[in-house]
């Protein structure tokens, strides 16, 4: 006995260390499943979408297209992203265009629809361009750790009948968003965004449909976008998108 | 089409800093302003925020043009003159030519919802009305659940509340400042009255006696004064 006891001691001595490690490495095992999991999920979803080198070529975008509102009204928009985070959106509804722009630090807007016929500075909880995943032409998923994003698998869900992989981002700034990518298409078919209105915390939801390829990188043609819980909701559909087209960088810039 | 040739349909542009633009008809212009009919009601525009005015293809003016030209009953022209307004952000004309094709076809689906309607209970009502009857709330303009409204106030209340016990912290606090101040200032008063070993430099005023002109008759053994208690009399 005695021999087998010291004979047994070290095997007992290493499995209740193969048991601290594994109960020791056991999460960090899991994170690094995770954090492979949702390299996988990004990977295909870019692959899909047309290859990442593809999509961090492009420099500048031009999308135009109509929204409409719930109750039937109709707009022209036209929104313009350039690198390095210049974004322009052009309104235009019953013979006005209103613009609203983010020079790379401020956003800034001019909307003769609501009697402002000068440029002014928009304040920061109105700039509904204000988060840098807006103005990130390429997306945040992107090289999300080189940009100080935090991605993470929330889980695996059903939307609409589809199965989707849930990512949390924790954006470099703060933020948190989530995107929900389609396991069949590899699309992102819809993002949660919280916005503050009116010092109210709400989450917009974005729900991306009717995909097609343009020059070879595949873009949502069809963006419907609710406040989750509400019933209203705003239709946009794009008609035309653009890569690269020539864009004035002082477009972006608010007239002095 | 006829008309659309006959008339060139031209409106007038004025394009504002930043590439704002307001397009329709100038139907009055003064030392200071010019009014635009925009074709939903007339806009004041100040010249100093006008660069330039230009003659160009109005849609206004083109769906005039075409609407002069249809017959009340063409209910396929109105519907593709209904569908091109839309498409140019001309609201109010988008709605008057859906409002004629629902005049011939009252339940044409696309009508209805071009004009803001929506199919509940069999019947096309306004958006208000079926959003009404679902239980949704209008708050500040925005439909809701009453549970959210109930959130958003409960949310300022709180707001409110935690507001105002901010103010009443800052007046309470500055409140013990003042008696804080004062507090030292009695004790700089005891500082004038007291023998040369209490006094400090950085309370010079040039020699000893060029203090306050008041000087307290009795020193004041004050708590959390910076002078050395062995040395208060």
């Amino acid at each position: 006995m005695r021999g087998l006891s010291t004979a047994g001691r070290p095997l007992r001595a290493l499995a209740l260390l193969g048991v601290l490690f594994a109960a020791c490495s056991s999460p960090s095992m899991d994170e690094a499943d995770k954090a492979d999991k949702v390299d996988e999920i990004i990977a295909a979803h870019l692959a899909a979408r047309g290859g990442k080198d593809r999509i961090q070529a492009l420099r500048s975008i031009r999308e135009t297209g109509t929204m409409t509102a719930s109750d039937g009204r109709v707009a022209r928009v036209v929104r313009e992203i350039q690198r390095p985070g210049l974004f322009r959106l052009e309104f235009t509804y019953q013979g006005t265009t209103s613009v609203f722009a983010y020079d790379g630090k401020a956003g800034w807007q001019i909307a003769p629809l609501q009697g402002q016929f000068e440029p002014r500075a928009m304040p920061p909880e109105a700039d509904s361009a204000g988060g840098a995943d807006q103005r990130d032409i390429e997306g945040p998923l992107v090289d999300w750790r080189q940009k100080g994003h935090v991605v993470e698998l929330a889980g695996r869900e059903s939307l609409a009948g589809a199965e989707v992989d849930k990512l949390r981002t924790v954006l470099q700034g703060g933020g948190v968003r989530y995107d929900y990518v389609d396991v069949a298409s590899r699309m992102v078919v819809r993002s949660d965004v919280p916005r503050v209105v009116r010092g109210h915390r709400v989450e917009m939801q974005s729900t991306f449909s009717d995909f097609r390829k343009v020059s070879g990188i595949v873009f949502p043609h069809h963006i419907e976008i609710r406040v989750k819980e509400r019933p209203q909701v705003l239709k946009v559909v794009v008609e035309r998108i653009e890569l690269d087209p020539a864009l004035d960088p002082a477009s972006f810039q608010m007239p002095r | 089409m006829l008309a659309l040739t006959a008339s060139p349909a031209l409106g007038d542009v004025l394009f504002l800093k930043g590439g704002g633009r307001v397009t329709g008809e100038i139907v009055k212009e003064t030392g200071e302003a010019m009014t635009v009919d925009i074709g939903a009601g007339s806009m004041t525009v100040p010249k100093s925020s006008v660069v330039r005015v230009e003659k160009s293809t109005s849609p206004l003016q083109q769906y005039r043009a075409r609407a002069a030209s249809l017959a009340p009953g063409d209910v396929e022209g109105w519907r593709k003159l209904g569908r091109w307004a839309a498409g140019q952000g001309l609201a109010t004309q988008a709605r008057e030519a859906f409002t004629r094709v629902k005049e011939v076809v009252p339940d044409d689906p696309e009508a209805n919802q071009a004009l803001g309607l929506v199919l509940h209970d069999g019947r096309w009502v306004t958006e208000k009305e079926s959003l009404t009857a679902r239980g949704f709330v209008q708050f500040e303009g925005e439909w809701m659940a009453p549970a959210e409204r109930q959130a958003i106030l409960e949310e300022r209340r709180a707001g409110e509340e935690a507001d105002r016990q901010a103010l009443d912290a800052q007046i309470q606090a500055d409140q013990a400042a003042r008696a804080e101040e004062e507090t030292r200032e009695d004790a700089e008063r005891d500082i004038w009255q007291g023998p040369l070993d209490q006094y400090r430099p950085e309370w010079d005023y040039g020699a000893y006696g060029y203090g306050p002109v008041v000087w307290p008759a009795q020193p004041v053994n004050l708590p959390g004064s910076a002078l050395p208690a062995g040395r208060r009399e």
